[in-house]
């Protein structure tokens, strides 16, 4: 039966529910207590990493040679080490790191102990001289420039200091000679003369995390402690994982082949004298002539992998009279690019940790002369 | 314990965590270091 009584009139919504959860009153104490527990630890971290960071904390428990990550942090450790008794700084690309024992199969505690900055450090530790590593993966002679520069920035008597300069001949290749490509850390490029290298472009994701790291300890302390398991970087770590579950990915003969060749034009390219490396090699030099002590060393390379002596002696040849015609002052150079046999060596120039004992042995010697 | 202790609690508790967190982050996400190149030879 229909009904004629008219429509209820609807009912009002009901009141939102602000409690939270539901069923309890909210109450704001609660999202304060939360913010202001996070920025005491925040500020407490910042401080704290401060700290650690002024009085060497990290330096002396942690191994972080082979790796740099700030042009800040660089300069806190330069600072740190140049308070040392009998400081040194060794300067140089992967030939001082652990990167090609670990990508040989050393695990990673021995292969941070079998670099050649590791065993230099040691034997140097017994004289009283301390040694610090400010040498990373795939570093170039204007980055050599730029940490030479930090270090004469920093220590408070540059006399005092040494320094190790170890170039390598891939570094005066070719491929790395165009000025873009001279540098292989873009922030290093903030440490170099003015026109040296190009600027690096100004792009937010490069801005922002450069003035964060500049302005935080607590950043820079989090970067470097990154390294140690990221090592040297995070694809790196995560592709020794994957090969540890999976197996080793492709052929060692062939991985060796594709090296060769890769490899192949560092021995067959002529150096040209007028090429950002070069001149970056001109400034550091003189600039070392004047104010320390210095080492340089061409460093030994594997002469299975030398495609034509000729032409690397002739390039031998041109660095050493180039390096003596600086005047060297207080710097002294050795090429020892025919210094070890072929089975010193894990490939073209990184020793086997054997090898880099002997050269350590070598290098300090040289140092003590 | 009032409410309002109780709440405090939690907020602490819900900062720790966030803070972990946030240190999580840091230590294990992120490229701060970021280097454009890097030539490596192995």
């Amino acid at each position: 039966m229909a009904s004629d009584a008219p429509d209820p009139a609807p009912e009002p919504d009901p009141a939102p529910d602000r409690s939270w959860p539901r069923g309890k009153p909210f109450d704001p104490w609660l999202l304060l207590a939360a913010a202001a527990t996070f920025v005491v630890l925040s500020l407490a971290s910042e401080v704290a990493s401060r700290r650690a960071a002024r009085s060497g904390f990290w330096y002396r428990r942690l191994d972080f040679a082979g790796t740099v990550t700030s042009l800040p942090e660089l300069k806190e450790r330069i600072r740190w080490a140049a308070a040392q008794p009998r400081p040194a700084f060794l300067l140089g690309d992967s030939v001082l790191g652990a990167s090609a024992l670990l990508e040989h199969g050393a695990k990673a505690a021995a292969a941070r102990s079998g670099t050649l900055a590791a065993f230099v450090r040691r034997r140097a530790a017994r004289d009283g001289r301390h040694v610090e590593s400010l040498a990373a993966d795939g570093m170039l002679v204007a980055d050599l420039e730029a940490v030479s520069r930090l270090t004469r920035d920093a220590a408070p008597e540059p006399n005092r200091r040494l320094l190790l300069l170890i170039l390598n001949v891939r570094m005066f290749a070719s491929e790395f000679q165009e000025p873009e490509k001279s540098l292989s850390r873009e922030f290093l490029a903030g440490a170099l003369p003015s026109g040296a290298v190009p600027p690096p472009e100004s792009f937010l994701e490069r801005t922002v995390p450069e003035w964060a790291v500049e302005h935080s300890a607590l950043l820079r302390a989090s970067a470097m402690l990154k390294s140690l398991w990221y090592f040297p970087t995070r694809r790196d770590f995560f592709r020794r994982v994957a090969e540890r579950v999976l197996g080793a990915d492709g052929d060692p003969e062939i991985q060796e082949a594709a090296l060769r060749l890769k490899v192949a034009g560092y021995y067959r390219d002529r150096w040209d004298l007028s090429s950002t490396g070069f001149r970056s090699l001109d400034r550091t030099l003189r600039d070392l002539a004047a104010t320390t002590s210095a080492v340089v060393v061409l460093t030994p390379q594997n002469p299975d992998f030398v495609d034509d002596p000729e032409a690397l002696r002739r390039n031998r040849a041109t660095l050493d009279a180039f390096v003596r015609s600086r005047g060297l002052g207080r710097v002294r150079y050795r090429d020892w690019s025919e210094r070890f046999p072929s089975d010193r060596f894990l490939d073209h120039c990184h020793l086997t940790a054997a090898g880099n004992r002997e050269y350590a042995g070598e290098l300090l010697r040289l140092i003590e002369e | 314990m009032t409410a309002r202790r109780r709440h405090l609690a939690a907020g602490a508790a819900l900062g720790l965590l966030l803070f972990l967190v946030f240190l999580a982050i840091l230590l294990f996400a992120g490229e701060l270091s970021s280097s454009k190149f890097i030539y490596v030879d192995f």
